[in-house]
């Protein structure tokens, strides 16, 4: 048997699979819409008192940031002593990117656990712990604010070890620019990397939006959750195939 | 097919860091290191460049290695 008769065949039977257990949870879903509307809250209301002290744990990921950032600073000040020294140079290059990674994602962590436990949205306002949430407001303003800050001190540290790159980041053009500053194995990096990126973004999206058809059935979410999951998901889908077509068309 | 290089002996040769070597062919020092490593094959004007810092012939700075061996 040849190697595409067994992919069509390995396929067909992983497609018959999901069309089965898809059939057979939607089945239960349906006819237990009771007992699994109340296990759904159950699981919201858990979700919820995970989410207060995550909100806060994002502070720690930028904290660490920080931290990472100023042990960066210190070997790039080393290596731009001696800039024979290739190892050196490298070790502060990964670590200013550990440092980089950790300040820009805390925001992102931030904005989500907040978000999620905004009043009303896991439990009725009247429930909300007030105290908790000002704290958490507090927490997500100082999180949004240092990581601004430190972005601008790393991406400077950055330039420092390479000082062909450019962008600022507090500009809106600063992909652009920062892109435009980067070499033929820096821009294949940046490709490849993005490739990763569409696929995993398409398979996650895939999941959640099946998670999100079946919770819909038992709670009353709206159309947001599938609606949003799906326009990111096409996005990310259209943008891709849309640059690819301009690429091949020799157009940018 | 891979590629061999003799970047780093070169530029050994002439006394340069990759910092200076990249600033004289318009790549960044982390491209240098990876072409160094045999992580990344540079393009033919890349290529070029580099042969042209040292003052001999692609050939003598990239080799291709043949599949047999």
């Amino acid at each position: 048997m040849n190697k595409d008769k067994k992919v069509l065949i390995r396929f067909l039977l992983i497609m018959i699979v999901c069309a089965l257990v898809g059939g057979v949870s939607g089945y239960f879903m349906a006819s237990a819409e009771q007992s699994a509307s109340a296990l759904m809250g159950t699981v919201m209301q858990l979700v919820g008192k995970l989410c207060y002290p995550l909100c806060f744990a994002s502070a720690l990921v930028l904290v660490y940031g920080i931290v990472t950032y100023y042990k960066g600073v210190k070997l790039m000040e080393a290596s731009l002593n001696d800039m024979d020294n290739e190892d050196l140079l490298n070790q502060a290059d990964s670590t200013l990117n550990v440092a980089t990674t950790c300040i820009s994602q805390s925001p992102m962590l931030a904005m989500i656990f907040y978000g999620v436990t905004m009043p009303g949205c896991l439990q009725p306002m009247d429930l909300t712990p007030w105290p908790v949430f000002l704290a958490q407001t507090v927490v997500f303003i100082l999180v949004l604010i240092g990581s601004i800050v430190y972005q601008v001190k790393a991406v400077d540290a950055v330039k420092k070890l390479y000082p062909e790159k450019q962008g600022n980041v507090l500009d809106f053009k600063f992909a652009d620019e920062w892109l435009k500053s980067c070499d033929e194995a820096e821009r294949q990096m940046i490709g490849e990397a993005s490739y990763y990126s569409y696929k995993m973004t398409a398979a996650v999206c895939i999941v959640l939006l099946l998670i999100s058809i079946f919770v819909s059935s038992t709670l009353q979410l709206g159309p947001f959750p599938t609606l949003a999951i799906g326009i990111v998901m096409m996005t990310s889908t259209f943008s891709y195939l849309y640059k690819c077509y301009l690429i091949e068309k020799g157009r940018k | 097919m891979p590629l061999r290089n003799r970047v780093k002996e070169l530029r050994a040769r002439l006394n340069i860091n990759q910092q200076q070597l990249g600033a004289m062919v318009d790549a960044s020092r982390q491209t240098i290191s990876l072409i160094e490593r045999g992580d990344y094959s540079p393009s033919i004007v890349l290529a070029l460049k580099i042969a042209k810092v040292f003052g001999v012939s692609v050939e003598e700075v990239f080799i291709l290695e043949d599949e047999d061996e």
